[in-house]
């Protein structure tokens, strides 16, 4: 029997607009009568800069996207964020060494046998919640050339290839000379068995406390690992064999002191289970090209573990997959393909299916997708020629739809019977209008009315050596990185968002 | 003798790419020197039609805002992440008004560091 579940997450349809991150106040009570009348603040907002003149190359950057931290703004009062001008980046010019690890360790060292070697590796250079997120990578001998914007505060991490050369991370700011080169550190190790016997070709690394992972380690034939790491704590993930047999198994918290951490990783005997099912369409005929997904719950054997399996199957010219699983339990998404001219097929999930022995899934019966003609308008009815749609899984596979409302405000699209969430940006002329979020599900209704309101004026001018830039996009982002407005700087450099409002 | 004709066909001019610079003549370099990359495309439609903008990526369902801007410009931005994408990969934008026919693409090319 096929069971179709709704993804959480879907009261946002009266209250829309914001995400609840961004938008905080004295909100009385949930009800939208008392959020209307509430005063209201937002907090946690930046503006993104991206500049829209492209680096001809690598090497030559002469702009990068910047991020401009908002005060709190208060509901009723337009801001101003003023001139902000785009900065030139700052080339770096390192190299990454550390002292070697050779496969074959000499017995004794000579004078001048420790010197440093330069390190292939990954330089992440991040600054949290801000577009100044950069990744160089080290040639053979280390060297390395980057461009950031001069900031303070920034998390530098050295993920070397070689996993016996240490995981390292520091603060660093832009003013200050960029030290590349590793302290020796000792190595978080162990070994990966299932039960008792070892596990050679399994793939382990290091994720450090802001989630950025090591080079992956390969167990050798007694199921021994090694992975270098300045002190600190880690998260020691075995990601099983490269062909996908063992379930992810995570040990969380590792402390990893000066010296050498010995972690082993122990899966239970684990007992795989055959999952055979075929995807149809309402009318009975196969469908080739669907995404069967398979996400663990609960895997027999590591319950209260963190341990996770997920695996994609595609079907058959004759709608079939075949799968083999560890058991457990499994939440199964039946996930038609992204197609750019609307939905053809709902997806369904089907939720918490047991596998603990070969199973047949049957018939995973897809429905066809809905006509959708909606209209878009203002607080005042007027319907809105030009108004940008998009319209998103609010789960499943994510996928996405757009479209432009015609001369009648109306906009048609063919939309999967789950919930969405339509993003729509009011017509270039109407800068009093915010850009909108609203959530329904056409498997109830097909003719929706979307409203957009006015909201927080917020405007600037970007400069560029001074004088005004124009062609900038300017973004304003919440804390969790949804956005609440864009808009493109014009020939003086001016550019104005309304930021949604309640 | 001539008559000139009274009918004249309608010809729908395609949309222009305003950004990025000489997207009509080449592909254009992708550098990923930051992890997440916002790739923009500017266009106007010489008869201040809508636009529609058709991207094809890597990853199956990629993170795009398009919004009209001024008179007659719209924008839309895709949000690539470096993890989605490999080098030399392509990445093609679609732009077109009410007529498919007279549609533009713009060509990146993914460069990896």
């Amino acid at each position: 029997m096929i069971h179709r579940t709704t993804i959480g997450l879907f009261t946002l349809l009266a209250l829309a607009a914001c995400s609840e991150t961004s938008l905080k106040g004295d909100v009385g009570g949930p009800n939208a009568t008392d959020l209307e009348d509430a005063d209201f603040s937002y907090q946690g907002l930046r503006i993104d800069l991206i500049p829209t003149e492209l680096p001809a190359s690598a090497g030559r950057v002469t702009l990068l996207p910047q991020s401009v931290a908002i005060p709190t703004l208060v509901s009723g009062s337009a801001y101003d964020a003023g001139e902000l001008e785009l900065d030139e980046p700052q080339e770096l010019n390192v190299r990454v060494t550390a002292a070697d690890r050779p496969d074959v360790i000499p017995v004794a060292s000579l004078p001048g046998e420790d010197e440093r070697v330069g390190l292939d590796a990954t330089v992440r250079i991040t600054e949290e919640d801000t577009l100044h997120d950069y990744r160089g990578v080290s040639d053979d001998d280390g060297a390395l050339t980057m461009f950031v914007m001069p900031r303070d505060g920034y998390r530098v991490t050295v993920i070397p290839d070689d996993p016996r050369q240490p995981l390292t991370s520091f603060v660093w700011n832009a003013s200050d000379e960029l030290d590349l080169d590793l302290d020796p550190s000792g190595s978080v190790f162990g070994r990966v068995l299932v039960g008792d016997v070892p596990l050679a070709d399994a793939s382990v690394e290091l994720v450090d406390d802001a989630g950025v992972g090591s080079s992956v380690a390969t167990t050798d034939g007694n199921g021994f690992y090694e992975i270098a790491a300045a002190p600190g704590t880690y998260t020691v993930r075995s990601l099983g064999r490269s062909f996908g047999e063992e379930p992810t198994l995570a040990v969380l918290d590792v402390a990893h002191g000066d010296g050498s951490t010995r972690l082993d990783v122990l899966y239970p005997p684990l007992v795989d289970v055959l999952v055979d099912a075929r995807v149809v369409d309402a009318g009975g005929e196969p469908l080739s090209g669907i995404t069967v997904r398979f996400e663990s719950i609960v895997l027999d054997g590591l319950e209260g573990r963190s341990a996770s399996f997920t695996t994609d199957k595609l079907t058959d010219e004759g709608g079939g997959i075949l799968g083999r699983l560890p058991s457990g339990t499994y939440d199964v998404l039946v996930l038609p393909p992204a197609r750019s001219g609307g939905a053809r097929h709902t997806p369904i999930q089907l939720d918490a299916v047991r596998l603990d022995a070969d199973a047949d899934l049957g018939l995973l019966e897809l429905d066809g997708a809905a006509d959708v003609e909606g209209t878009v308008a203002d607080g005042g009815q007027t319907r809105l020629d030009g108004a940008v749609v998009s319209c998103r899984e609010d789960g499943y596979g994510g996928r996405s739809w757009s479209t432009v409302t015609n001369e009648e405000g109306r906009f048609g699209l063919q939309l999967p019977m789950i919930p969405v969430v339509c993003a729509v940006s009011p017509p270039a002329d109407r800068t009093d209008l915010a850009l909108t979020r609203r959530g329904f599900d056409p498997a109830d209704t097909t003719s929706p009315t979307l409203q957009l309101r006015g909201g927080l004026p917020v405007s600037g001018t970007v400069l560029r050596d001074g004088e005004p830039e124009g062609l900038v996009v300017v973004e304003i982002r919440d804390d969790a990185g949804e956005l609440m407005g864009s808009a493109l700087t014009d020939e003086e450099g001016s550019w104005q968002i309304q930021l949604p409002s309640l | 003798m001539y008559v000139a004709p009274v009918w004249r066909p309608v010809v729908n001019l395609p949309p222009e790419i305003i950004r990025p610079e000489g997207a009509d003549v080449r592909e254009i370099p992708l550098v990923f020197n930051t992890s997440q990359v916002l790739v923009t495309v500017i266009a106007s439609d010489p008869e201040q039609q809508p636009l529609e903008f058709v991207w094809q990526t890597p990853q199956p369902n990629p993170i795009v805002s398009t919004y009209a801007q001024g008179e007659d410009a719209w924008v839309s931005v895709l949000t690539l992440q470096e993890a989605d994408v490999a080098d030399g990969d392509e990445i093609r934008v679609t732009v077109f008004d009410d007529n498919p026919r007279s549609a533009i693409d713009v060509v990146w090319r993914v460069e990896l560091p």
